[in-house]
């Protein structure tokens, strides 16, 4: 069984992936918290993640954009906790950060008064456990698909979703129709409908979504509903379970 | 077997409307089996077979008029009115056949000329009216909808420029920079000031382009030169650039920000998240008629299918509502793994230059 080894000395872990800013933060560093150890700096998530687990340092100071994994991912796949300071170039995910644990967030260009407000909140609490930071939400997961992208041929379109008249399973692929072409994606109906906007797109079978706005016209057939979409001459029939949406109106 | 209740569209407001009437089948089957009745038990009732020929004609006719409403061959108004008017003399001339075939002219009890004009006023008085209402519905809508989609590019265009002036400078990229050029100054104070020479000339060339509809190849090159080399400065042993462009190439026009776009789109979504050594390569060449702007990258490539950033749909909108189909925007995966942008559009006149 390994033993962690016992340190008189604070150690850190610097990840950062441009050269020059990392010097300067380490030169801030060692002016302010002179016995802080940098243990270890590192340009990308991915050695971040594997120094974090291998050294184990105290604290780990990590930019939010980095090649690999972003400060954020490695914050929550690290098995090794300690204490974590996000330095980013824009104050956009601090909130969250702090909500989840985070020791402090530096914002670059790094402003000296401002970190040694940082260094003496880590000397409050180095010897106190670290937060658990693996529930860490990923940022702007919230805002609603705008485009996606299409296979034609060896092509890749770029969709507006407005555009899409209408997404069918097909074989392992998703087919998409537009007023113009039909398409290739590889995301299936069931990951796709939670993107989309309940009030622009219904599911109207379980291998097929519509764009409401795009509908010609719909008519009663044997025992349910098939409808036709604009410029289209084949039917689609609207299972039982999904039938409700067009009762209503 | 699917029974048709009239066709049911549903409008943008999402409300159901009825759009067509039904076909005439009651009529059809009532008229035809008069018909067979007066044929096969030879009824000589003058009434009865004045009636059959009535609601024969009148399914004729309605057959003709909702069928030069439906069929997608008759797309102009005067086409449709076209086949309405001979699914009306049709009518009446075969009026004039069955009556004459079940009822010998010398046998008529009214005058030879009545019945046919007592059918064509009929007609005339069942189904001009709703024709002639469908068409103005129709024409109404037509309007309309040319009227939607000639606001729709109008807005299109705007949101394309609001988002651009949006999305012009990103705050990570100004701040690292800035964050970059600030730790330069104490220890390489030279690159410090080539640093700020560059951020001067990509703030500078970003400035014209808010009003500007079109910019010079060269200028769009420029900016891009620029902003390239401050990353470059940023990245020093990750990243190297080349730019390819014939002296007519340089000359050409083209929408602002649409190249630095893909260059910007290349190294936030294809360089910066790749680990080692990357590099990104813009072509330009120009045949006359087309313009072709390529930007490559070797780095990471497609990552996620779908997203929600504005930039290439707003360079895919402005160039369809600016040359249609003549231009185009393709993405593919790149040679060397990461991703090839390229745009293809028709040589802008130096003459339309406003």
């Amino acid at each position: 069984m390994m033993i962690a080894p016992v340190h008189n000395k604070v150690r850190a872990l610097l990840a950062e992936d441009e050269a020059i800013l990392r010097t300067e933060i380490k030169a801030a560093l060692a002016m302010l918290w002179p016995e802080l150890q940098i243990a270890v700096e590192v340009a990308d998530g991915v050695s971040a993640a594997a120094q974090l687990n291998g050294l184990q340092p105290d604290i780990a100071f990590l930019d939010v954009r980095m090649p690999g994994l972003s400060g954020i991912d490695v914050a929550r796949l690290t098995t090794h906790r300690c204490h974590i300071v996000f330095i980013t170039a824009y104050n956009d995910y601090a909130v969250a950060a702090f909500d989840h644990g985070a020791a402090d967030y530096l914002l670059k260009p790094i402003d000296l008064a401002r970190l040694a407000v940082t260094v003496q909140r880590l000397k409050q609490r180095v010897h106190r456990p670290p937060a658990d930071m693996s529930a860490l939400p990923l940022p702007h997961t919230s805002e609603r698909l705008r485009w996606i992208q299409a296979s034609l041929g060896n092509q890749i379109r770029f969709v507006n979703i407005d555009d899409v008249h209408c997404f069918h399973a097909d074989a392992k692929y998703t087919k998409l129709m537009t007023g113009r072409f039909d398409a290739l994606i590889r995301t299936p109906i069931k990951d796709l409908l939670p993107q989309l906007e309940a009030e622009k797109f219904w599911q109207i079978s379980r291998s097929a979504i519509v764009n409401v706005a795009a509908i010609d016209t719909v008519q009663r057939v044997d025992n349910g509903l098939a409808l036709r979409l604009q410029n289209r001459t084949e039917w689609l029939n609207v299972s039982q379970t999904y039938q409700h949406q067009f009762r209503q109106m | 077997m699917m029974r048709t209740i009239g066709s049911v569209h549903i409008d943008s407001s999402g409300s159901w409307r009825r759009t067509q009437p039904d076909w005439p089948i009651t009529p059809a089957i009532l008229a035809t089996g008069m018909f067979l009745f007066i044929r096969f038990f030879s009824l000589p009732y003058p009434w009865l077979i004045d009636l059959m020929c009535l609601l024969m004609a009148y399914a004729i006719a309605q057959s003709g008029f909702i069928g030069a409403q439906s069929l997608r061959v008759f797309n102009h108004a005067s086409l449709r009115w076209l086949g309405l008017s001979v699914a009306i003399a049709l009518a009446t001339v075969s009026v004039i056949l069955l009556h004459k075939l079940l009822w010998p002219p010398l046998t008529i009890p009214h005058a030879v000329w009545l019945m046919p004009v007592v059918v064509f006023l009929f007609l005339l008085a069942t189904i001009l009216p709703s024709a002639i209402q469908t068409e103005i519905v129709r024409k109404s809508t037509e309007e309309l909808q040319l009227a939607a989609a000639k606001y729709a590019g109008e807005r299109q265009l705007l949101e394309a420029r609001l988002a651009a002036l949006q999305g012009q400078i990103e705050p990570h990229f100004l701040f690292n920079t800035l964050a970059t050029t600030r730790a330069l100054l104490s220890r390489d104070a030279l690159l410090a000031g080539q640093m700020l020479q560059h951020l001067i000339a990509y703030l500078q060339a970003a400035m014209p382009d808010l009003r500007a509809a079109r910019i010079s190849v060269a200028q769009e090159l420029e900016r891009a030169q620029a902003y390239l080399q401050i990353m470059q400065i940023r990245l020093p042993e990750r990243f190297q650039f080349t730019i390819e462009s014939s002296a007519e190439a340089r000359a050409c026009q083209l929408p602002p920000l649409m190249l630095m776009t893909l260059v910007e789109n290349a190294i936030k979504h294809g360089i910066e998240p790749k680990i080692g050594m990357s590099h990104l390569h813009i072509r330009t060449r120009c045949d006359g008629v087309y313009l072709q702007i390529e930007v490559e990258d070797d780095g990471v490539g497609f990552q996620s299918e779908w997203g929600n950033g504005v930039g290439l749909l707003n360079i895919q909108e402005r160039l369809q509502t600016m040359f249609g189909t003549q231009a185009e925007l393709s993405l593919m995966p790149g040679e060397q793994g990461g991703v090839l942008a390229s745009i293809r559009l028709p040589q802008m006149p130096e003459s339309e230059h406003a």
